[in-house]
């Protein structure tokens, strides 16, 4: 008789068929997927390899079989030619659905069984997740916040989990304020304190936000944030610790570090396969720690050894040094 | 560097087993026409017989054959005459259904159901269960099987839990208006099972059955992987001459087995003389013989059955029991089955009937899986393999190990490592019981006229436990303990990782199922008028798991085991390092549907027929947002009984009607889930946290297959019934079926599974029936007649060549969905014959011979040549019924074709490969020029050009039509009446049958049975022919 009287509701036919499933109902689940860092702890690397303070041999650009890689490093007029695929952009809305997943689920289970500061923490989590993807996505597929030509080529914001449904792109304005204002929630609700550096803080929101204001050129609001994240966040590390000795001197997760995230991995932007420009290497005075904990000058040229990672793969998360950086320049 | 072989030259064919087959079969049917002939002298030698019965008997026969028009057809909701259904219900030809002898219920319908067929060489077929479609295929890459429902509710577990005996009805909704009341699981049809009860006011009846069969054993010479010992040790010899065994003889770390024939080429302490005349010897060794003499048997069959029912004006009850037990082609292969039902009813009231019924099934499987492990060992499954040694005992084999290791194993302490199958046979326990209930409890309560309300509940219970039991003295038991020994360093075991001993593996697997169902029913006629309507609302839940652990050291007298430290990384023998065989796995899974639904037909003066219904399904397979749509899925349906009609007056016509149906059904893939899921990995990276990693995205728009179908038909018959028939075409247009698409990757996934895919589907269901004389002697013909065809209309992902070569219809391989063609298809490389000056086979690029192989393979996917659908197009059956008295005969036909396969040959890639993968081909392939008009085999060429072997493989002269006819059986009964006898007895019926009796025409004249193609070496014997005895008496 119970089950008769249970399946009159809605939620009966919600059961997953298979109990070798996890179905992402629990909050612990929710924590399980956030804690995914070998996928959500990532940032587009395109930016990085058409930047110009690197370079690689013609011997290296040449072996490189990506086209797109080759491409952006030339500031090529057509990336793809024949290749249909951009993993800064696939990348980075997978990692978009896994955040939507994650709010769409929370929804779901505070629906039933209330809203806690856990849930309300978790939601924080994947709103900071997804707003840094769009915002790092932003950065490499729209043209800058302001612009009035192509303003109608903002993201397509992806809000849910639903595969099925295909927004198009909104406009240049809307998809910064989408950042915004989900990074401003993330804030009232992240911890200051955390346990993991690949989970979002309170003071990861601020950076980000200061970071979102500073490309929106609205210097007051970026200062105030990046205050704000410095006053809460981590001291800058004394160099004198760090030991030169080391292959990567720079651990990851070290004290800079509020949150860690990796630039995706292309072959050109990967451990010695590009060399820092000598121009950059020569400005530091050799008394500097940084020219050696940074900078390895080998018969190739000058490798780069600083990365925040802690590897031979370039840092992309947000760490207390570039807060100071926007601090500065927003008083400048 | 091309040599070429001469070996084999001059081998004769295998003789011809379908050739055997028909002598068998002859002779066969020679006994049978003896019998009959018996039984009509005695038939006429009882002249008291009047003339008037006889005439009688035979108006009861052709009622008989006319049932099919008369009874009732069941859609598992309702019952309804025949004459008031618009759609298309098919029921097995029933005396043919009742007169077969056999376990299970399925097999008999082979052929004598119209639109129904059985598809041969499926990943279903090679799982030891049926395929079979209902008016073709529906569905690209969901379930394809029709829905099984017994009793009213959808059946969990194996059919072959019920017993023919207790069957009373079968009937197949074959279009939209009779099976869419199934809603989501009706898309391939349903097949509806009504098991027998008694009628109120019945008088006691009791009805006895014994069957009996037995069959050939199976055919060794049939599978083409094969070669005779003579050739395989000169290929041996060949390779061994190249050089392909020297790692393998020097390899003293993994000790990697060697044929007894190389050893004795490797031997270099025989003489050149010795060593030939030992290989000679070997050379007159045939493993098949041995095989056939040693672990084949001839399958049997006895059933034995009871049953009792009787009714009062307030009780009916019916009672059965049966027992089956069956050997099966393989020694200390056999099974048992006892089965009991107990179905009563009871109306305290006029207007209220209480009904209880309880179905207990337990089934015992017991299996040897010996042969298997010999034959399924291709390193080591030789042609020259003697399991006897010539003092006449039990003979090691070579297997697993090279013989010295195994020799100087026996003297570091290791347990006996050697392999003696004869020894072997029988020694594990490996059974399977499996227990299956269903109570079944109902109530009807009469309102007021016309109008009932019903109640019923099902409660199914289906449990599966199989043991495997390996003795301390099994080579599996041995092998295990001696390969995780611990060694010291002179290699003498000092201690044991899995201790001494048997081990145990079992597995229990339980699956629960409830079903509700509240039903009104309405039926009243108002002068003219007549209504029908039924509405009602069901629920079904059905949980499974299973779960597996395995003991060590298991001492089965006193149920003993040893434990082991199951988390272990050791140093294995003879090389290598291993974890124990994991002891453990748990599964469990949870089905749930929601329904309401409703059916209605009205009638006007039994002259216009219409027929609605609709059904709203919910499911936990269905994404969230199609359960709250709650979109039904519905059909139409009209029937004008044009004979009904006033102006109608074709004389010649009696009976003539029109129906035209529409409607929609449903289908499921198990394998995709309205939800995301994910999978916990240990360990995340600068964390160690345990994460969860998407494993499938969950789609809330994900609903069922929905499957369209119209059908047009009519029903007809001659004065006196002389000829009638149906026929119906079809055609099914299916949307939203399962397929994988490429989604913007804005949406976070590039490659995703939903509802993508179309395709389309037409054909013809033709039934006739003829009387063709009547009288003391009488013949009458039924005709099944079918076409079905498919087609993909829609799917988003293009297959490359490989894909569509390699799925080829058989042995399960994969759907070829391209748009345009049916989803089972076989294309291949066009072939330009051998090459005369050294036998390469050669293709076609852009019209000019080639032997560019890896262009020829790479093709493009537009230019490979299409045959047709790899699953039979036109298929149905042929029945003829003659009647002399009281004896029948009837002979049943069936066909199948419209379809092509693959078969297999000499692959001198697998056949050089790291173990030799013989096949007969070998022996006629080309060797000197001329060869090329005689045979499309290749020649030898070594070292091995792959992609010449896989342009040969998929060359389109191994393409064959698959088209045949069989003599599925000839069936002969006779019926003795008792009028007044002392021991209460009505009748007797004695039947006698032959089935599976052969091909008698095939399109291919390859000597392969079309309908089980074999793959490997070690599967697929084609049915063999089987003789039935029966009796029947009725008290």
């Amino acid at each position: 008789m119970s089950l008769l009287i249970a399946s009159c509701k809605n939620e009966w036919l919600d059961v997953k068929p298979s109990k070798m499933l996890v179905d992402a109902s629990t909050l612990a689940d929710f924590q399980g997927i956030l804690d995914n860092n070998n996928l959500l702890n990532k940032a587009p690397a395109l930016g990085f390899l058409s930047a110009d303070n690197f370079y690689v041999s013609v011997a290296s650009w040449q072996a490189t079989t990506s086209t797109l890689q080759r491409n952006t490093y030339v500031w090529a007029d057509d990336l793809y030619e024949a290749e249909t695929q951009n993993p800064d952009w696939t990348n980075a809305y997978a990692r978009i659905l896994v955040s939507n997943v994650v709010l769409d689920g929370i929804e779901k289970f505070e629906r039933t069984h209330g809203v806690s500061e856990e849930s309300k923490v978790l939601r924080g989590a994947a709103l900071f997740f997804r707003s840094f993807d769009f915002l790092n996505l932003a950065q490499i597929f729209c043209m800058p916040y302001g612009n009035q030509e192509y303003q109608a080529y903002g993201l397509p914001l992806k809000l849910n989990s639903n595969v099925n449904e295909r927004p198009d792109r909104a406009k240049i304005d809307e998809t910064y304020f989408r950042v915004v204002n989900d990074l401003q929630e993330a804030c009232s609700v992240l911890p200051a304190t955390i346990t993991y550096k690949t989970r979002p803080s309170k003071a990861a929101a601020y950076g980000l936000l200061a970071r979102a204001y500073l490309f929106m050129q609205e210097y007051d609001k970026a200062l105030r944030y990046a205050d704000s994240c410095i006053r809460i966040g981590p001291d800058l590390l004394d160099y004198n610790t760090l030991l030169s000795s080391a292959n990567y001197p720079l651990p990851a997760l070290n004290d800079e570090v509020i949150l860690h995230a990796d630039l995706a991995v292309y072959s050109l932007n990967y451990g010695t396969a590009f060399n820092v420009d000598s121009n950059l290497y020569n400005s530091y005075l050799d008394t500097d720690l940084r020219k050696t904990l940074f900078f390895r000058a080998q018969a190739d040229g000058i490798k780069y050894r600083g990365s925040y990672s802690g590897s031979a793969i370039s840092f992309g998360g947000i760490s207390i040094s570039e807060m100071f950086l926007i601090h500065s320049e927003c008083q400048a | 560097m091309k040599q070429n072989l001469r070996i084999g030259e001059g081998y004769a064919p295998t003789r011809s087993n379908l050739n055997q087959r028909y002598i068998r079969c002859i002779s066969l049917m020679a006994v049978l026409t003896t019998m009959c002939l018996y039984a009509v002298k005695q038939a006429s030698a009882q002249e008291a017989e009047p003339a008037a019965t006889a005439v009688a008997d035979t108006i009861t026969a052709v009622r008989d054959t006319l049932a099919i028009e008369e009874v009732q057809v069941s859609t598992g909701y309702q019952r309804i005459p025949k004459e008031r259904a618009t759609g298309s219900f098919a029921q097995p030809l029933e005396h043919v259904f009742k007169s077969r002898i056999s376990t299970d219920i399925l097999s008999r319908l082979d052929g004598i159901t119209s639109g129904m067929v059985f598809n041969a060489n499926t990943g279903n077929t090679i799982n030891g269960s049926y395929d079979i479609n209902v008016r073709g295929r529906s569905t690209i890459n969901a379930n394809d099987q029709p829905l099984i429902v017994v009793d009213n509710f959808p059946y969990y577990g194996d059919l072959i839990d019920i017993n023919p005996n207790d069957v009373a009805q079968i009937t197949v909704l074959k279009d939209a208006a009779a099976a869419s009341i199934w809603g989501a699981r009706a898309g391939n049809g349903v097949i509806v099972i009504t098991t027998k009860s008694a009628k109120n006011n019945q008088q006691l009846r009791v009805s006895a059955t014994a069957n009996t069969a037995i069959a050939d054993k199976a055919d060794q010479y049939y599978n083409p992987f094969f070669l005779p010992s003579d050739a395989y040790i000169e290929i041996e010899r060949f390779l061994f001459e190249q050089g392909k065994y020297d790692n393998d003889l020097n390899n003293t770390i993994s000790f990697p087995v060697v044929s007894p024939a190389i050893e004795i080429m490797a031997n270099e302490h025989l003489s050149s003389q010795d060593s030939l005349s030992l290989v000679n010897k070997l050379k007159k060794i045939d493993v098949r013989e041995q095989n056939h003499r040693f672990f084949f048997t001839n399958p049997t069959l006895q059933q034995y059955a009871l049953n009792i029912s009787g009714g009062t004006d307030a009780a009916t009850f019916y009672l059965s029991g049966g027992y089956d037990q069956s050997k099966l082609d393989l020694k200390f292969n056999n099974n048992q089955r006892i089965s009991l039902n107990a179905v009563t009813t009871y109306n305290p009231l006029k207007s209220l009937t209480l009904s209880a019924g309880i179905h207990f099934t337990q089934r015992k499987d017991n299996r040897d899986g010996t042969f298997d492990a010999i034959s399924q060992r291709t390193e080591s499954y030789y042609p020259y393999i003697e399991y006897l040694n010539p003092d006449g005992g039990a003979s090691p084999i070579t297997y697993y190990y090279r013989q010295s290791y195994i020799n100087q194993a026996a003297n570091s302490g290791f347990l006996d490592w050697r392999f003696t199958p004869l020894d072997e046979l029988g020694m594990t326990t490996d059974q399977a019981n499996t227990l299956n209930v269903r109570v079944l409890t109902g109530l009807n309560y009469q309102i007021w006229e016309g109008l009932t309300a019903g109640i019923k509940f099902q409660y199914q219970r289906l449990s599966n436990e199989n043991k495997r039991l390996h003795p301390q003295n099994t080579f599996a038991a041995r092998d295990l303990v001696n390969r995780f020994s611990a060694v010291d360093e002179a290699g003498q075991v000092i201690s044991y990782h899995v201790p001494v001993g048997g081990y145990l593996e079992r597995t229990f697997a339980l699956q629960t199922a409830y079903n509700f169902r509240a039903q009104l029913n309405y039926a009243r006629v108002f002068g003219k008028h007549r209504v029908d309507a039924l509405a009602g609302y069901e629920i079904n839940e059905s949980t499974g798991s299973s779960d597996y652990y395995m003991l060590f050291g298991y001492d089965d007298a006193l149920a003993t085991h040893t434990p082991v430290n199951s988390s272990g990384y050791f140093q294995t023998n003879p090389s290598g390092m291993a974890s124990l065989p994991s002891n453990a796995a748990l599964s469990a899974s949870v089905d749930r549907f929601r329904s309401t639904y409703f059916l209605g037909s009205y009638t006007f003066a039994d002259k216009y027929i219409f027929t609605t219904s609709a059904r709203i399904d919910g499911s936990n397979y269905f994404g969230v947002a199609t359960n709250q749509k709650s979109v039904p899925l519905w059909s139409v349906g009209t029937k004008w009984n044009i004979d009904q009609e006033t102006f109608y007056d074709i004389t010649w016509l009696p009976k003539l009607s029109l129906t035209a149906t529409y409607g929609h059904s449903g289908n499921l893939d198990r394998m995709t889930t309205g939800i995301s899921t994910f999978l916990y990995i240990n360990g995340a990276r600068l964390t160690n946290l345990r994460y969860a990693v998407l494993r499938s995205v969950g789609n809330p728009d994900l609903r069922w297959e929905k499957i369209g179908q119209a059908k047009f038909g009519f029903e007809f018959a001659l004065t006196d019934h002389r000829i009638s028939g149906s026929v119906e075409y079809f055609t099914k247009r299916g949307t939203d079926l399962i397929g994988t698409t490429t989604l913007a990757p804005s949406s976070g996934v590039i490659n995703y599974r939903g509802n993508y895919s179309e395709m389309k589907g037409h054909g013809m269901d033709i039934q006739l029936q003829s009387i063709n004389i009547r009288g003391r002697f009488g013949w009458r013909t039924n005709l099944l007649l079918n076409t079905a065809f498919d087609r993909v209309t829609r799917y988003d992902i293009s297959l490359n060549n490989t894909q569509m070569l390699a799925a080829d219809g058989l042995n399960g391989k994969g759907v070829v969905p391209v748009v345009g063609k049916p989803v089972y298809s076989v294309y291949s490389l066009a072939s330009a014959g051998l090459d005369p000056e050294n036998g390469n086979p050669r293709g076609y690029i852009d019209g000019q011979v080639s032997q560019d192989y890896p262009a020829l393979l790479s093709i493009n996917p537009e230019k490979l040549r299409y045959h047709g659908s790899g699953r039979p197009t036109v298929f149905g059956g042929l029945i003829n019924t003659f009647d002399y008295g009281r004896l029948s005969l009837t002979v049943s036909l069936n066909f199948k074709g419209g379809y092509y396969f693959r078969r297999s040959s000499v692959n001198y890639a697998t056949l050089f490969g790291n173990s030799i993968l013989p096949h007969k081909d070998f022996l006629y392939r080309w060797q000197t020029p001329g060869d090329e008009a005689k045979t499309n085999v290749p020649s030898v060429v070594y070292p091995v050009d792959k992609g010449r072997e896989d342009f040969y493989r998929y060359s389109s002269v191994l393409i064959e039509k698959g088209d045949h006819v069989r003599l599925q059986d000839i069936l002969l009964g006779y019926k003795i009446p008792f009028r007044e006898s002392r021991s209460g007895i009505r009748d007797i019926e004695v039947l006698a049958s032959v089935s599976n009796v052969g091909i008698i025409w095939k399109a291919t004249n390859i000597n392969l049975d079309p309908d089980m193609i074999p793959s490997s070496p070690n599967t697929s014997y084609p049915r063999q022919v089987s003789l039935s005895v029966g009796l029947k008496a009725n008290f």
